[in-house]
């Protein structure tokens, strides 16, 4: 049983190293009511051509569309609220997403309209030397600058999702834990005289 | 070919669960002290396994192994199984925990098939006939649960030959994968004088 052991165990030590699947994960970045959801397996093989269902917050069917080959799929929705994209993978694989259209501050159209007379005087009052930029402007510049931070979000969100060699490990523990107990109970129950097997 | 969470129906979980919790009777029943060690291994071996992928086409495949836990666990492979795959859906929520009943009895009845299949074969030794029963192991284990993947799926409205077809082909180069692994397992401990059968 030891030599079994030592063997299977170098031996699949050696596979591991090479990377780890098995779930879907789903991703999604939302820009001005463009959004684009991105799917995964574990192992970052794009999950292509699966079944995209996006629901509103009522659990009403707002569209349907399938990944392409990257494992992603564009949409876009033009009322604000809350949303939720189901991703749907050949063989029962199935992951949910969560995102939010528009929060108040920046879908709004209306809103900005509304402001524009308020708008002028704060930018007068903050910098008075700078070229005044339409908030259209404004928005787009910040969305430039942000673009590089809210990649880095999305990589971390992702890198999470991935399994990591402490869940691995930790794994192993576990089961061994589970049958370490196991193999005590039975043990003690035999020492005691009880006929165990 | 774990299948995830809030897919299938209710009435196929409660199904899973109850042909579950048979299998782990039975297989509890089966375990005496002696092959305490030899389910915990093959329990591992099957967690890890699993993590062990290859992509292809449109979906992503793993090692399954459950042939070979089968053909050495008998019954067993059960309750082994069932904790493998209950920490896959704990750490890396591979499956879920309502789908842990359908997903253990894809994974564990074959392995119990391959085991009164691979049987005979074992007994006899030889170095053809052990890795005769590598391959049935391995044939067996991976497109029997193939076949249950796609005959639950069908209750969600995919057509199963649609489903089984893609499962299969999808399967194929880990069942050759396997075949080697389980054939050279079994010649390994026939020559390292480890029983092979439970």
């Amino acid at each position: 049983m030891k030599k079994l052991l030592v063997f299977v165990f170098s031996f699949l030590f050696v596979l591991t190293a090479q990377s780890f699947a098995h779930k879907i994960s789903a991703f999604v970045d939302v820009e001005d009511g463009n959004v684009s959801l991105v799917s995964y397996f574990s192992d970052g093989t794009p999950a292509k051509n699966a079944k995209v269902t996006v629901y509103d917050s009522k659990g009403n069917v707002v569209l349907t569309g399938r990944t392409n080959k990257e494992g992603e799929f564009d949409f876009k929705i033009k009322k604000s609220g809350k949303y939720k994209a189901v991703v749907l993978a050949e063989l029962g694989h199935r992951a949910v997403v969560n995102f939010t259209v528009g929060t108040p501050a920046t879908s709004s159209r209306s809103k900005t309209s509304q402001s524009a007379g308020t708008k002028t005087a704060v930018q007068k009052q903050s910098k008075p030397s700078a070229p005044s930029l339409s908030e259209e402007e404004f928005r787009k510049v910040l969305r430039e600058e942000l673009r590089p931070i809210h990649r880095e979000l999305l990589k971390i969100e992702e890198a999470q999702s991935s399994i990591s060699y402490k869940d691995v490990i930790g794994g192993l523990g576990w089961i061994l834990g589970i049958f370490g107990a196991a193999m005590f109970g039975y043990c003690y129950r035999r020492r005691e005289g009880g006929d165990a097997s | 070919m774990h299948i995830s969470e809030g897919v299938l129906p209710g009435w196929c979980l409660i199904t899973g669960w109850v042909l579950t919790s048979a299998g782990l009777y039975v297989g509890l029943k089966s375990i005496n002290g002696r092959k305490i060690p030899r389910t915990a291994l093959l329990s591992a071996v099957f967690f890890v396994a699993s993590l062990i992928h290859v992509p292809i086409g449109v979906t992503s495949v793993h090692l399954l192994l459950n042939g070979l836990a089968g053909a050495l666990l008998g019954w067993a492979v059960f309750p082994a199984l069932f904790v493998a795959l209950l920490f896959q859906a704990l750490l890396f929520q591979f499956g879920g925990i309502t789908v842990l009943g359908v997903n253990t009895f894809n994974m564990a009845f074959p392995g119990v098939v391959a085991y009164y299949v691979v049987k005979p074969l074992l007994k006899k030794g030889t170095t053809g006939s052990l890795i005769a029963a590598g391959v049935l192991a391995a044939l067996i284990g991976v497109f029997l649960a193939a076949t249950f993947v796609s005959a639950e799926l069908m209750s969600v409205g995919s057509s199963f030959t649609k489903t089984a077809e893609l499962a299969f082909l999808a399967h194929i180069p880990v069942a050759a994968v396997e075949m080697v692994i389980n054939s050279f397992v079994f010649l390994y401990l026939k020559k390292s004088g480890i029983p092979l059968e439970v």
